[in-house]
């Protein structure tokens, strides 16, 4: 084993001079193998089932709110006259913002070579996609109409009646469900060697053909690395565009509108990296729990938490940035309207909400400055909710203020949710939670080869064979 | 589809007959050979049945006259050859008249396959010019409502007709004594005449009149020995009008024709604005406090001395009071306190404007100050100018209900006939009518539902409808008009004039005994000919000396009634003429010398008159909504917005914030208002520019069941008034609070916003635009502003040029706020209720909404208006953003929805600028005929009716559009539609002549005019949207004097 010193963070005392080790408590091969494996091949856990049937049972909160919204009207929502989109709108702008993380983990941080991305990068891709999951339920409750949602498709058909493609509800169509479709290929072409080690492991029948039917025949070949590996890094290119573009995309249905407070130039990039806020704050408000829960502590170290906490501290400055600019652009275009909107949103009927924002995604990400706290699992995991509730407000107040009170005092009106609201939003937890625990439960949480791949045997050079060498050597 | 759709028009008819307690036809239908049972005609009911009454031409009115008459239920075959002029979904027009809220309004009704639809103004009629007032528009609900009782009751016992029949046999005996005849407001000659025939029968019989809303104008018209006299208004050729708390733009009296002729006052010239001045002096915050130019907050008890002091200055600068009123004018108990300037300012602008101004009084101001405002009407010189005095009474002179309760209390009444009106719930409480009532042996009443008064008389006839039975009508200024029906009773009831015929034993129908009755009327026309263009045009033309033949002394004093009708020729004109001729249709009669009056009892009374109360006052007023009650159950008038408080299916106690502060009470609070003992529990609503220490309760509301389904809302405030329409109260808080629901929160231009940097005041929006006249004159351009925040468009402006190109233009200075347009869209456009519980959240679907902002100071606000449609946006912010393009442009500039495409994703209701844009948020439409079966009958089959989920707005009345251009291509070579053609329903019914619709692409029509004027803008033009509805500025002429 190492003498190396390293501090409790999992830093080396000097790291210049090397880097340090990724994977903790001298695990080899197979110990890291047996880890992940763990709370898949084991008994099935009670705490296991509590949680899963808690999510259940929040699915079926969500079942009934929307069989109950689709069978009375939208009207079950507390929508009115001004304020048309309400919860729903900022529910599926929520969780797509959460489902940012995962991809940007596993796609951007892969092609800048952050090879600590490999611990998380499997449980992130897999929330991002039960995000977009819950993203995507939105819009589609979300129309008065549902049963004819298939309008907003070019499908070909008799009438010559195309979707209108200058709506940018339309692009959000595309948007989402490509960046749904590529994030869910990237994550599958990342799980097959996994899936082959699982198939090679299984003892049940059902299991074998199961995990075997999808690992589409891995043998670990040499020629099968080389496909793997160039696809995956196809897929990580194809994807990382694809993370800046959903979310500016997503903005446009603010940014092309011409409401006051949406109508602004800021919001893509402002879209984008508040995105990357809330999806870093949701990866850490699972991932913190899980390596505790399933023992990784050893794969999922302090320094993925910390290096997950830079971020957000960055991102997060990013967001109260674009909280000041907006102010002083709105100042600044001398437009009486956009003034309005914003010193509404502070000081009007909704400041309540304007003020948890802040304090939520400027104040609670700036404590991320002191190390102590960035290397606290317990702290980073309340902060990490706070990001997550802000994050959400932040979209009500973007939606709702300004729509609460535009261009005539007239149709001013206040917007208050209604428990059908509420049931959509703790529902579309239930809908995300019922997808997570079934996936931690029947697939390797962690990337089981890339880990290894950054593990210093996967270097042929490493010193530890060189040792063996040289004991069997004298 | 189809069959579906017969199905259930089948299971409503069903539904009504069993209501009717008809015998089920279930088993002949079942039995019928042919299957056809759409065919089948139901008693009063069948879309066929109505044809044959209403489908055939007024030409034929020997068709008529069995047309009415019920039929046995049969089967009939569709016809083979349609007959001329029955198109089906084409609709037909008829004239008509009625007696609507206090005023009597020549209408136009459409009848759509023989069920009326929709109501509009007569244009030959001078009370209505064409136009409609909000209970007009809304009458059309009343003869669908589904309250109505379909047989007679006693108590609550259902009847039948035999039993009507029979008491009507020997109801009246021998010399009439101890029976007696109480009539509501209406002035119809024919009851007058039928009334004359009993009293030839039985001498000793009594007739009472309850006017519950007129009863002070009348009596003020007595006090000054005019007697039956009423003023009818021509205020377009006034230059000054003073409102002695008359709301005459928005309640009362001839509402439509005062603000035709208001606002034609106000025209003003593209360099100049010579327009008259209106004072308003009123304690609450009316339609006409809203237009006022100078407004002063007063009590109800204050205003009487306030018009005397403004009347002794009058007079005092005129040199001479008119003869035989110097008793008066000692007797007046001027009072001016603290108003000073504004009676000097007053009286200096009424003396320069001798035979150019109008005094008016309003309802709920005591018969003194009705008198005192004829009086200076006659002394300005103003008689023959902008008032015209005539002699309209059919009945003047005719006892009161104070009086037929004295009567019964000292000898005792034993039959006592209700001729319509709701005497139990509107007798001023002092009186104990409700009680008097049971000491009488039989109380017969007739009206359309078991109201209060028809619960405790024993006896309760079921009326008809005004659309739906024969009558006659003189308005305020004499114009008679033949009341038509347009459909054979829904339930078989009988109007007042038939209810009489029983009583005389005749057994003519109503058209019979209207008939009778204009037989005179003829002069040298042979009568047939006269009639059919009476019925086309929807007047009364007649000698000079038309006399309504009313047995002379029948009736107390029966003054020459029905002023002069003007002679028409001999010729008989063939009735299809055209309507629009253009001539008066009745003439005033000469100006009553002032020298002739009897100023005796006017002397006396404002002797009498009591000093301005001091504390906490309440004033009842006239509801805009409602009226005094008789339209509670019409739920469009029920969620109609109140003018200025904007409130919704509720009225509430309405005080200034100053004394809401005072009382420690706010919005919602329920208090206790005592007025002499009588307590009514109301809820407070806070409105500013009510005159402080002043409660103002409308009535009308509160009725609950009584009313019918859609009365529960609001508070009952005729328990507690007595004869005085304002009195001392006490206001007590009890604790509990009331939701009162409005459809307008925000009030301002410039919403304050507090900071803990300080106050950030904005500067006030750029929507409702307007300056005075003095302004304007110097700066006529004003309303021309630079788009504010002009924003540089990315893309090219698109072509909408070319063929038609529809706009609209709404003049700001005409729109008095009055909210017939709003009612007039919801009859046309299928427009939907959604309840009170749905506008507390802001789902009201109107879809053209009037838009109210206060200004200025806080405690004495101005209030303007602003209609706010569809603009039809060149560039619509909406069409963009519709994922399903279920929203696109016309090639004629309309933005269009296309409701089957639309899945609802309310994107184009967010970006819309003007947020006109509605959801059905539930399925509204079948919630609406679940809570009236009968509204299909009333809905427009040229509008789709929207599906739950779908947006909708305003369309510039699209079907009309379509209408007149497949007219036109019919009869004309090019195409084109003439301008004028197409009216939109606001613009059609609008009283003030406040909307334009027409062709902009026509640089000579009437729309492409007014947009070229100076004071023509375009709201958030800022926005480059292009709308193709623009405003005209407004301007006030507020007394320099007062400022």
């Amino acid at each position: 084993m190492s003498t190396k010193v390293y501090t409790e963070d999992n830093q080396l005392a000097d790291p210049v001079a090397e880097r340090a080790p990724l994977v903790l408590g001298g695990l080899d091969f197979h110990d890291v193998t047996e880890m992940v494996v763990r709370p898949v091949e084991g008994k099935t856990q009670p705490m296991w089932v509590l949680a899963f049937l808690a999510a259940l049972g929040l699915l079926g909160v969500y079942g009934l709110s929307v069989a109950w919204l689709v069978w009375e009207g939208t009207g079950v929502w507390g929508l009115n006259n001004p304020v048309a989109w309400g919860w729903a709108i900022v529910n599926f702008v929520f969780w797509v913002g959460i489902g940012h993380a995962g991809t940007l983990i596993s796609a951007i941080l892969f092609l800048f070579r952050q090879k600590w991305r490999t611990g998380i990068n499997r449980a992130a891709e897999a929330m991002t996609l039960f995000a977009v999951a819950c993203a995507l339920s939105f819009p589609t409750i979300h129309v008065g109409r549902i049963w004819l949602l298939p309008w907003v498709f070019p499908i070909p058909n008799q009438m010559w009646a195309w979707p209108n493609f200058r709506s940018p509800l339309l692009w959000d169509v595309f948007a989402v469900s490509i960046y749904g479709t590529v994030s869910l290929l990237f994550w599958y072409t990342g799980l097959i060697p996994d899936l082959g080690t699982m198939r090679d492991r299984a003892k049940g029948k059902i299991a074998r053909f199961a995990y075997g039917l999808f690992a589409l025949g891995w043998r670990g070949s040499h020629r099968h690395w080389v496909n793997y590996e160039a696809a995956y890094l196809i897929l990580a290119g194809l994807s990382t565009p694809l993370v800046l573009s959903v979310h500016t995309i997503v903005s446009f249905d603010f940014a092309t509108s011409q409401l006051p407070g949406w109508h602004t130039t800021i919001f893509p990039p402002y879209f984008v990296a508040g995105a990357i806020f809330s999806g870093f704050a949701m990866v850490l408000t699972l991932m913190i729990p899980c390596r505790v829960i399933f023992q990784m502590k050893e794969l999922i170290t302090v320094r993925h938490i910390e290096n997950m906490a830079k971020i957000i501290l960055l991102t997060g400055s990013m967001v109260g940035y674009a909280y000041a600019m907006e102010f002083f652009i709105a100042w600044y275009s001398g437009n009486d309207y956009e003034v309005f909107a914003f010193v509404n949103r502070a000081f009007g009927q909704y400041a309540w909400a304007y003020w948890i924002m802040i304090s939520c995604n400027v104040i609670t990400p700036q404590l991320f400055w002191i190390k102590k706290f960035r290397t606290t699992p317990i702290i980073v995991f309340v902060l990490s909710i706070f990001v997550n509730i802000g994050m959400w407000f932040e979209r009500f107040v973007i939606t709702v203020t300004s729509l609460a009170a535009d261009f005539l005092p007239s149709s001013w009106a206040y917007y208050s949710p209604t428990i059908f609201d509420l049931g959509c939003l703790i529902g579309s937890f239930g809908l995300f939670f019922t997808l997570f625990t079934l996936f931690v439960r029947f697939l390797p949480m962690v990337a089981i080869a890339e880990v290894k791949t950054v593990m210093p045997e996967a270097d042929p050079h490493w010193h530890g064979y060189h040792d063996a060498h040289d004991e069997a050597a004298a | 589809m189809s069959r579906l759709k017969i199905a259930n028009q089948k299971r409503e008819w069903r539904s009504l007959d069993e209501l009717a307690g008809q015998p089920d036809q279930e088993i002949a239908v079942l039995e019928s050979p042919q299957g056809a049972k759409e065919w089948e005609q139901t008693e009063g009911l069948s879309r066929r049945g109505f044809m044959g009454a209403a489908g055939t031409t007024v030409a034929a009115s020997a068709a008529l006259l069995s047309g009415c008459i019920r039929k046995e239920a049969e089967f009939i075959v569709p016809l083979s050859e349609r007959p001329e002029d029955r198109i089906p979904g084409t609709p037909l027009e008829y004239n008509t008249v009625a007696s609507l809220g206090g005023t009597v309004l020549g209408l136009r009704v459409s009848s759509m396959d023989g069920r009326p639809t929709k109501v509009e103004g007569n244009p030959n009629h001078p009370n209505s010019n064409g136009a409609a007032s909000v209970f007009a528009q809304a009458s059309i609900m009343g003869l669908y409502d589904p309250d109505r009782t379909h047989v007679p009751h006693k108590g609550a016992e259902a009847a039948t007709w035999a039993d009507v029949d029979a008491w009507a046999k020997g109801a009246i005996s021998g010399d009439g004594d101890g029976t007696a005849i109480l009539l509501d407001d209406s002035n119809s000659p024919t009851v007058a005449r039928l009334l004359g025939e009993l009293l030839k029968k039985h001498s000793r019989l009594r007739v009472f009149r309850h006017d519950a809303v007129g009863g002070n104008a009348r009596a003020g018209a007595a006090l000054v020995g005019l007697t039956g006299h009423t003023q009818a208004f021509s205020l377009e050729n006034a230059k000054v009008i003073l409102s002695a708390d008359a709301d005459f733009l928005g309640t009362d009296g001839d509402v439509v024709r005062n603000n035709r002729g208001y606002a034609r006052s106000r025209a003003v010239t593209e360099t100049k604005a010579d327009i008259s001045r209106l004072y308003a002096v009123e304690p609450g915050f009316s339609n006409t406090g809203a237009m006022a130019d100078n407004r002063l907050r007063l009590r109800g008890s204050a205003i009487g001395g306030f018009l005397a002091a403004v009347a002794t200055k009058v007079f005092g600068a005129l040199g001479s009071t008119p003869a035989g009123s110097k008793d008066v004018m000692v007797a007046l108990k001027a009072d001016a306190s603290g108003n000073e300037a504004w009676v000097d300012a007053v009286a200096k602008d009424l003396v320069a404007n001798q035979g150019k101004s109008a005094v008016l009084v309003g309802s709920g101001q005591p018969a003194w100050v009705h008198g005192l405002g004829m009086l200076m009407n006659a002394a300005l010189g103003n008689t023959g100018k902008t008032v015209k005095l005539v002699a309209s009474d059919v009945l003047p002179g005719l006892p009161g209900l104070d009086e037929l309760v004295a009567v019964i209390k000292a000898r005792g009444v034993k039959t006592l006939v209700m001729l319509g009106g709701n005497p139990a719930l509107t007798a001023p409480a002092e009186l104990d009518f409700k009680a008097l009532m049971g000491s009488v042996a039989t109380t017969v009443h007739l009206s359309d539902r078991l109201d209060e008064t028809s619960r405790l008389a024993t006896m309760h006839v079921p009326v008809s409808h005004y659309l739906e039975s024969w009558g006659d009508h003189v308005a305020s200024d004499g114009t008679m008009g033949i009341q038509q029906p347009l459909i054979a009773p829904l339930f078989g009831t009988i109007s007042a004039p038939q209810l009489l015929g029983r009583l005389l034993g005749s057994e003519l129908s109503g058209f019979q005994l209207v008939q009778e009755t204009t037989k005179g009327l003829a002069g040298g026309t042979a009568f047939g000919t006269a009639w059919r263009r009476w019925l086309h045009e929807g007047v009364v033309y007649g000698p000079a000396e038309g006399v309504v033949p009313l047995a002379a002394g029948s009736v107390a004093p029966v003054a020459a009634p029905a002023a002069a009708i003007e002679d028409e020729s001999a010729e008989g004109e063939p009735v299809e003429g055209d309507v629009d001729g253009g001539e008066a249709p009745a003439e005033e009669v000469a100006p009553v010398a002032v020298a002739t009056w009897d100023f005796s009892k006017l002397a006396a009374a404002a002797r009498a008159a009591g000093a301005a109360g001091s504390g906490l006052e309440i004033s009842f007023q006239l509801d805009p909504r409602v009226y005094d009650g008789r339209f509670a159950n019409v739920a469009w008038l029920q969620e109609l917005p109140c003018p200025v408080s904007k409130l919704s299916w509720d009225n509430a106690a309405l005080v200034s914030p100053a004394t809401a502060g005072k009382l420690s009470i706010e919005r919602g609070d329920l208090v206790d208002l005592t007025v002499d003992g009588r307590t009514v529990r109301a809820a407070t609503f806070l409105v500013p520019g009510i005159t402080d220490d002043v409660v103002v309760l409308t009535l009308g509301h509160g009725r609950g069941e009584v009313g019918g389904r859609f009365c529960g809302g609001g508070f009952n405030a005729w328990p507690a008034k007595g004869a005085s329409w304002f009195a001392a109260v006490e206001v007590k808080k009890t604790g509990e609070n009331h939701k009162l629901v409005t459809t307008q929160e925000h009030g301002r231009l410039d919403p304050k916003l507090n900071t803990p940097v300080g106050v950030y005041q904005p500067k006030r929006r750029p929507m409702v635009m307007e300056t005075t006249a003095t302004e304007y004159d110097a700066k006529p351009h004003f309303a021309r502003h630079e788009p504010l925040f002009a924003l540089k468009s990315m893309w090219e402006q698109p072509n909408v040029t070319g063929g038609h190109q529809w706009g609209m233009v709404i003049d700001l200075n005409n729109c008095t706020g009055c909210n017939a347009c709003t009612v007039a869209c919801n009859a046309e456009n299928n427009v939907l209720v959604v309840g009170k519980d749905r506008v507390a959240k802001g789902r009201e679907m109107h879809w053209l909404r009037l838009d109210r902002y206060f200004t200025g100071a806080e405690d004495n606000p101005e209030v303007v208006f602003q209609p706010i449609g569809c603009a039809q946006c060149e560039t619509a912010p909406c069409e963009q953003v519709c994922p399903v393009g279920a929203t696109s442009h016309s090639p004629e500039g309309l933005n269009d929805m296309a409701y089957n495409r639309c899945i609802g994703t309310r994107y184009c209701a967010n970006n819309c600028p003007f947020k006109v844009r509605r959801f059905n948020y539930f399925n509204f439409a079948n919630e609406n005929h679940d809570a009236n079966e009968l509204l299909r009958m009333q809905m427009n089959p040229n509008v789709t009716v929207r599906f739950r989920g779908v947006i909708e707005k305003c369309t510039y009345c699209v079907q009309r559009i379509s209408a007149a251009k497949v007219a036109a291509k019919r009869s004309t070579n090019d195409g084109i539609v003439t301008d004028g053609t197409i009216t939109p329903a606001c613009a059609q019914t609008c009283p003030a002549e406040a909307i334009t619709f027409g062709d902009i692409n026509d640089p000579n029509s009437m729309v492409s005019k007014k947009k070229a004027s100076v004071r023509n803008y375009a709201l958030l033009a800022d926005l480059n949207i292009h709308p193709r509805t623009s405003f005209l500025a407004k301007i006030r002429n507020p007394n320099p004097e007062l400022a």
